[in-house]
């Protein structure tokens, strides 16, 4: 029973959304709105799961004081000012829609938005450091990946067409062609290994997701 | 000498790095910039649809929070610009839960700029889980996806809102998308079993991932990064911070170039060095 009501569940479920998807009949329509919505559903119901392996993980490590217990107090606290802020909403409490320029959107705005902002524009220093010291021509691959990486570089920025009006032709042309040949390739090979799998979890071959069998 | 160019101090990139981005803004100069087909297109449809006896409706799907917000929002802001010019009705809605305040704020900082009024000119639906499951479920019962606006007002009772059942009640769909719950669900999930004019604003360094889907026709039209915010601005003619921004990115681009070219230069100058000394 342990085994055979998820295997049954992923059967019925799985032939159930490659036929529905393919059936173009008003049933199949309706029948695929409520499945989605309550795929939907499962996932907001996920999140609580999720929310609890957090605080439980930190929780954790503030007990038994790991390396950069701090950090996790500040976990706790980011989520219990956010968690209260949002649940008071300015006094008309969560059942209402969040208030207009209450605390939950003055924290959002000036201690989330400056926070997140700093930690995505300090890459461009790692990036450029990182190019230094490791985009080298070691190999004819590897040179003419170089060239072909500075040369799309170059010819997105618009200096370079002050330069040479070819260098964004080129870089269009890079982008146009070699580019989406390979992406392409790796598309149907992402899609075919989808679809595969998923065939394999439909019979029952792939049982990973009970738990790790294999 | 060599081998200490070739251990440069990461400190010096940092610090050219950091005066090739701050300079441009103080030094200011002219740039040519020319909006390439691709984002050509997008401004087209929404020039096409604003032809419509009844002004034509896109929804705009925010798939993306803070991180990415210097080089997605000035595309936001100059797509809004226009199809506010041209008295296009916008949707807005989320797929990444951190951008619903930001994607807010920028509905209604341009809504205001335009006079627009919500729920009849502009509606902001918010974010809702699911991702590509919203995609599919919005595509077929769109009141069903999301009953209320950000505001808790029903869906259906929204003059611009009421009569869209389907994802073919609106004119273009368009996805901001910086990762996974963008561009790429939406054809997965929507795009590819309803077959409408769908398009994508993306960052620069993930464009070259969406050209098979521009081929295939799944999607028409793209905004690419920073530049094709830029690009977006000189078509409708309205200059902002993308254009601004392009000084700068011009400038960090050369100097990155200059630095991978010169640790070239070291490295083989090195290897010659090291091959000089085996020999002896």
């Amino acid at each position: 029973m342990k085994k055979n009501l998820p295997l049954t569940i992923a059967f019925i479920m799985g032939w159930l959304g490659i036929l529905l998807d393919y059936i173009p009949h008003k049933v199949s329509e309706v029948l695929m709105t409520s499945i989605t919505k309550g795929l939907m559903v499962t996932i907001a119901i996920v999140a609580f799961l999720g929310l609890y392996s957090l605080l439980n993980m930190h929780w954790i490590k503030i007990k038994r004081k790991n390396a950069g217990w701090g950090y996790s107090l500040l976990v706790f606290a980011g989520f219990f000012f956010m968690l209260i802020f949002g649940l008071y909403n300015q006094g008309d409490l969560f059942w209402k829609a969040q208030v207009e320029q209450g605390m939950v959107e003055w924290i959002y705005t000036y201690i989330f938005t400056p926070c997140q902002e700093t930690m995505f524009s300090i890459l461009a220093f790692f990036i450029a450091s990182a190019a230094y010291r490791t985009f080298r021509a070691k190999s004819m691959e590897a040179g003419i990946l170089l060239v072909a990486a500075v040369l799309v570089m170059f010819g997105v920025v618009p200096i370079s067409g002050k330069i040479w009006s070819g260098f964004p032709e080129i870089a269009q042309w890079l982008l146009e062609y070699p580019n989406m040949a390979v992406k392409r390739a790796i598309f149907f090979g992402i899609a075919l290994g989808v679809v595969s799998m998923s065939l394999r979890i439909i019979f029952g071959i792939e049982r990973s997701y009970m738990g790790g069998e294999g | 000498m060599i081998q200490k160019l070739f251990n440069i101090d990461r400190r010096i990139i940092f610090a050219f790095i950091f005066l090739s981005v701050l300079l441009p803004f103080l030094v200011k100069f002219d740039l040519p910039i020319e909006a390439d087909k691709n984002v050509r297109t997008v401004y087209n449809k929404i020039e096409e649809i604003s032809q419509k006896a009844s002004g034509g409706i896109i929804l705009m799907s925010f798939d993306y929070d803070n991180s990415t917000k210097a080089e997605l929002e000035p595309a936001a802001r100059a797509i809004l610009s226009h199809a506010f010019m041209k008295n296009v009705k916008v949707i807005g809605m989320s797929n990444w839960p951190n951008g619903v305040t930001m994607a807010k704020t920028i509905m209604e900082d341009m809504a205001k700029e335009y006079g627009k009024q919500n729920g009849v000119d502009w509606a902001y639906l918010g974010y809702k889980s699911g991702a590509g499951l919203l995609m599919l479920n919005l595509s077929m019962d769109f009141h069903g996806a999301f009953p209320t606006d950000t505001r808790g007002e029903k869906i259906d009772q929204i003059p611009l809102t009421k009569n869209i059942r389907t994802i073919k009640d609106i004119d273009y769909v368009m996805s901001l998308s910086a990762g996974s719950g963008g561009i790429e669900e939406w054809i997965i999930y929507s795009q590819s079993k309803y077959n409408y004019a769908f398009a994508g604003v993306c960052t620069a360094v993930s464009a070259p991932d969406y050209f098979p889907f521009l081929q295939s026709g799944q999607m028409h039209g793209l905004v690419g990064g920073l530049a094709g915010a830029a690009q977006y601005e000189t078509l409708i003619n309205k200059p902002g911070t993308a254009i601004d921004g392009m000084r700068p990115q011009s400038v960090a681009h050369l100097v990155l170039i200059f630095f991978i070219i010169f640790g070239n230069i070291c490295y083989f100058v090195n290897k010659k060095f090291d091959m000089k000394k085996e020999r002896a």
